[in-house]
């Protein structure tokens, strides 16, 4: 039986998961080398929804990597194949709602999780007209229309 | 947050109207509510007549007290649902979302906000398209002014594309990539789609870690060391004659279309180096010096564990034979090669005899088009992998009339000593029935390792697809 971590949401919910699940996120790593895990990891900032989709995402990277090390022999007939499967995983993955999305970025800047932090950040603004950002986020136009103008005169060529 | 607080000037700006109303209506209920809870307060105070009557009062109370919740936790959910959360950022995350965006999008979030004004050129990093730009011209200054705001940058990635109005070659370009290698930048991205190719000139850039050139003519060098290279893809380069590269950590390298006048020395690569190479080279009269200058340039890779050879490269290093000592490639053990399903027959063993330790192939077998086979049996010479090393092939090919792949299954599942596994990819056109039982026993023949396993999987592919192969 591997060690297990238990993480409380800010919810106080408890989440059990094996330490190599943990491991996947830096900041817990740290921890756990400390040895500072006992009774329970509180996790303020993190709400249970979010947590639930860290842990499957710390999860599946885990076995991904777990299942390309036994098959590294099998590699050039499974390998490739393995590594789009992954990708196309995530990309599912984040496939959620935008204020999930955000709150998944947040989770995966705090725990330091590398992966999951580009996987969220990639996908946060990419392919998004100016238009759709601001509606996305609520973002509001503080320029007065000549402000505006000149804003877009610095770079005209990039709003052609 | 407290619910006062929501309604005060600042808050009401990030919220929508049709939020404003809710926030409206939930005041009311809770002054209502607080009203009510006010004059039961009142009657409270007043000496209890029983404990029982005292009960009643404290579970009103408790439900009030819930009901006050409930309320001040959905306003704050709407709240924050309507809130610019992603502003409050510090600028490191956000530049680090941004640095995800092409470099015209990132520019284009200065409009969103003060905040967002100057934050793209923070990101330390370039992708442009020519195209986006009115001229090569502001292209070029653009990126110029941009370089001045950093001593190092993590990614510059440039697409150059004809336009009409445009100059025809791309010179002009050539003084900003020398202060772009200049600034210890780890990942080069440069395609050129003009008539000449781009000329760039490399420096030792030490911090250099992917390096992606298409259509680019590298200045003259001799010697050139890039000692973080990892990543080398070069499609369509010409190189400085004889120029020597080290490159002691490359994991990946590809080459593409490398032509004859053109040929390096790599030097040093990683022990655990991917090569991918597609040689495109027409030799004019297979003469001493062009067969020279293949014969090195595949002796680069001679050391490689992984290799990848095209069915152009393959054809070389047949042509190879007989004139230049046979290159032998002693340490792969991992090869995937294309090859025509007509010259299979004499290719195959030849490419097995280089490689005496391989243990995983990979083929690709496609139909060639008014292709004559010369030959029409495989050597009774075995080469030596096939008798040794040689553990996992996976074939894909079409079903031919001519049922060359079949000889080819049976090539190896006849000889192979070692042979663990064997998969079989058959090629069959979308909505073609086919029976994988049928398939699988008319490909099974008698098998030299007794271990060995045979597996038959159909790719579907489409029409336009089929029609190439």
């Amino acid at each position: 039986m591997s060690k297990k971590i238990i993480f409380e949401s800010s919810e106080g919910e408890s989440f059990e998961v094996d330490e190599a699940v943990a491991l996947e996120c830096q900041t817990i790593k740290n921890m756990i080398e400390d040895d500072c895990t006992d009774g329970g990891i509180p996790l303020a900032n993190v709400n249970s929804a979010t947590l639930t989709k860290v842990i499957d995402y710390c999860k599946k990277h885990v076995e991904a990597a777990a299942a390309a090390e036994a098959n590294a022999g099998d590699k050039d007939i499974y390998g490739a194949n393995k590594d789009i499967e992954l990708k196309t995983w995530d990309e599912e993955f984040v496939k959620v709602d935008q204020p999930l999305l955000f709150d998944l970025m947040l989770a995966a800047n705090f725990l330091i999780i590398p992966g999951l932090l580009d996987l969220t950040c990639k996908t946060m603004m990419r392919g998004k007209t100016v238009l759709q950002i601001r509606e996305i986020f609520h973002i509001k136009k503080d320029y007065t229309d000549a402000e505006e103008a000149e804003v877009r005169k610095e770079n005209a060529w990039a709003f052609e | 947050m407290s619910i006062t607080e929501a309604n005060t000037d600042t808050e009401r700006k990030t919220i929508s109207p049709y939020d404003e109303w809710a926030t409206k209506f939930l005041m009311k209920v809770l002054k209502l509510t607080i009203k009510k809870f006010r004059s039961t307060d009142k009657s409270i105070t007043e000496p209890a007549a029983s404990s029982s009557t005292l009960e009643v009062w404290n579970g009103r109370y408790s439900a009030v007290r819930n009901l006050l919740g409930l309320l001040q936790m959905s306003l704050e959910e709407t709240e924050s649902k309507w809130k610019d959360r992603i502003s409050l950022l510090p600028d490191s995350l956000l530049c680090h979302i941004l640095s995800f965006l092409t470099t015209k999008e990132a520019v284009c979030t200065s409009v969103l906000s003060s905040r967002w004004r100057g934050l793209w050129k923070w990101v330390p990093s370039l992708d442009l398209v020519s195209s986006d730009f009115p001229s090569d011209k502001v292209c070029v200054d653009f990126i110029n002014e941009f370089l001045l705001n950093f001593k190092t940058l993590s990614e510059f990635k440039l697409c150059i594309i004809e336009q009409d109005d445009s100059d025809k070659d791309a010179s002009l370009y050539e003084p900003c990539l020398d202060k772009v290698t200049k600034h210890r930048i780890q990942h080069i991205e440069v395609v050129c789609y003009k008539d000449t190719e781009i000329p760039l000139t490399l420096p030792v850039c030490e911090a250099l870690v992917s390096l992606k050139l298409y259509s680019v003519k590298l200045n003259d060098f001799e010697s050139l060391s890039l000692p973080c290279l990892k990543v080398m893809c070069l499609e369509h380069v010409i190189f400085p004659h004889n120029a020597v590269l080290d490159t002691p950590r490359l994991e990946h390298l590809t080459l593409t279309g490398c032509q004859s006048e053109s040929f390096m020395i790599i030097k040093r690569m990683s022990e655990h180096v991917k090569v991918d190479i597609e040689v495109v080279f027409e030799p004019k009269d297979y003469d001493f010096s062009e067969r020279n200058i293949i014969y090195y340039l595949i002796n680069n890779f001679s050391a490689v564990k992984d290799m990848t050879l095209s069915w152009y490269t393959l054809g070389l290093i047949y042509c190879l034979q007989g004139m230049n000592p046979l290159p032998k490639f002693r340490n792969l053990t991992r090869l995937r090669a294309t090859t025509w399903l007509e010259y299979s027959f004499e290719l195959l063993p030849f490419v097995l005899e280089s490689c005496p330790n391989l243990r995983h192939l990979t083929l690709k077998l496609v139909k060639g088009n008014n292709l004559e086979a010369v030959v029409n049996s495989f050597s009774k010479v075995l080469s030596f992998c096939l008798v040794s090393s040689l553990e996992y092939v996976d074939i894909e090919s079409p079903i031919t009339e001519k049922a060359r792949e079949e000889e080819v299954v049976r090539y190896f599942l006849g000889n192979a000593t070692s042979l663990k596994k064997l998969v079989l990819r058959l090629n069959v056109s979308d909505g073609e029935k086919h029976d994988l039982e049928v398939l699988k026993q008319r490909f099974d023949s008698p098998r030299r390792s007794s271990l060995c396993q045979f597996d038959v999987f159909l790719v579907v592919l489409t029409p336009d697809k089929m029609k190439e192969l």
